[in-house]
């Protein structure tokens, strides 16, 4: 699952490297880090990028793991820190929980984290709670804010049994897809797919 | 543990590393601010809205990959007009705003929020 959301996530950069290439420009680039590699070599580094990800399907060999989290760090430098923002940190999340012993648990910890952590900024705010923001930001009713904010905030509980783990799960998968087909981000759904993948298949 | 190393990176090396070197240390903080963004909008004859509506496809969607990473550099230039460490026409996300303005065939940008301008660029 995580190699085809990471080839997925590789075809779509590469498909927009023209435009990038002229908005964030190696000069500029250069200029923030002192050294990057050329355009060309950058654009290798992405088909490179390509190819780890098919390899993952087959071996989750440290090495590919490392190639892919080079990469995927270059890009980020690329566009000034972050390519799609917490898309970008679940991928390095999920590759280096694949490097640890222990892995699943730092990622079980940080996709709690991630989802507790979006909560609790958010439910401080009055603005939050009585849906204001939501209906602003994505055009839903105001009334889904506070269940959302309480699923988020609940997300730890998930942990309790396997069968409470689905139903949050279930309805991250909505959450997911919501803000993919209402904020155009598709990379965090496929991302925290792949996140719920691997406990899963461990977890139950 | 290489890793976990690596992490302390945007730390030990400070500065502008802190800003690109972020992904390593994940940051949960989505939707912090109650208030919409502010909003581009670019010069041609009239002032017209810099953002392309988005195209919201579950699968292969680079359009909106480049969108939003597009309105990301809205962020990080008045990020850099908070700190104001610098004049802004040399900070990287005024000049990549440049390019994205010229890209999409304008000679200006001005960023716009609850109906005020907030910033205005120099022709180019």
């Amino acid at each position: 699952m995580l190699g085809l959301v990471l080839c997925l996530q590789t075809l779509e950069l590469i498909r927009i490297w023209p435009q990038v290439r002229k908005i964030w420009t190696l000069e500029l680039v250069r200029r923030q880090t002192g050294w990057f590699p050329s355009d060309q070599a950058f654009h290798a580094l992405l088909w490179l990028r390509l190819a780890a990800s098919l390899g993952l399907l087959w071996s989750l060999s440290p090495w590919l793991v490392w190639i892919l989290i080079g990469i995927t760090l270059l890009s980020a430098i690329r566009f000034g820190g972050s390519l799609n923002g917490g898309s970008d940190y679940m991928t390095l999340v999920i590759l280096s929980s694949l490097l640890l012993p222990w892995g699943r648990i730092y990622l079980a910890v940080q996709l709690t984290l991630s989802y507790v952590v979006a909560g609790l900024v958010k439910i401080r705010l009055p603005e939050w709670r009585n849906g204001k923001t939501l209906t602003l930001l994505t055009g839903l009713p105001a009334f889904l804010s506070l269940p959302m904010l309480l699923w988020e905030c609940s997300f730890p509980l998930a942990w309790s049994s396997p069968r409470l783990l689905w139903l949050y799960l279930a309805v991250g998968v909505c959450f997911h897809l919501c803000n993919a087909k209402i904020l155009g981000l598709n990379r965090f759904f496929w991302i925290w797919l792949a996140a719920y993948w691997r406990l899963i298949t461990n977890f139950s | 543990m290489a890793y976990f190393a690596l992490m302390l990176l945007p730390v030990l090396l400070g500065g502008r590393w802190r800003r690109l070197l972020r992904v390593l240390v994940p940051s949960w903080r989505f939707f912090e601010n109650a208030e919409l963004p502010p909003r581009l909008w670019l010069r041609y004859e009239e002032w017209e809205p810099g953002w392309k509506p988005l195209r919201r496809a579950l699968w292969f969607n680079p359009e909106d990959l480049l969108e939003l990473a597009c309105r990301d550099l809205v962020h990080a230039l008045c990020a850099d007009l908070e700190e104001n460490s610098r004049p802004i026409q040399d900070c990287e996300s005024y000049l990549m705003l440049v390019n994205l303005a010229r890209e999409r065939g304008a000679h200006r940008f001005k960023l716009c929020q609850q109906g005020d301008d907030i910033f205005l660029s120099a022709s180019f």
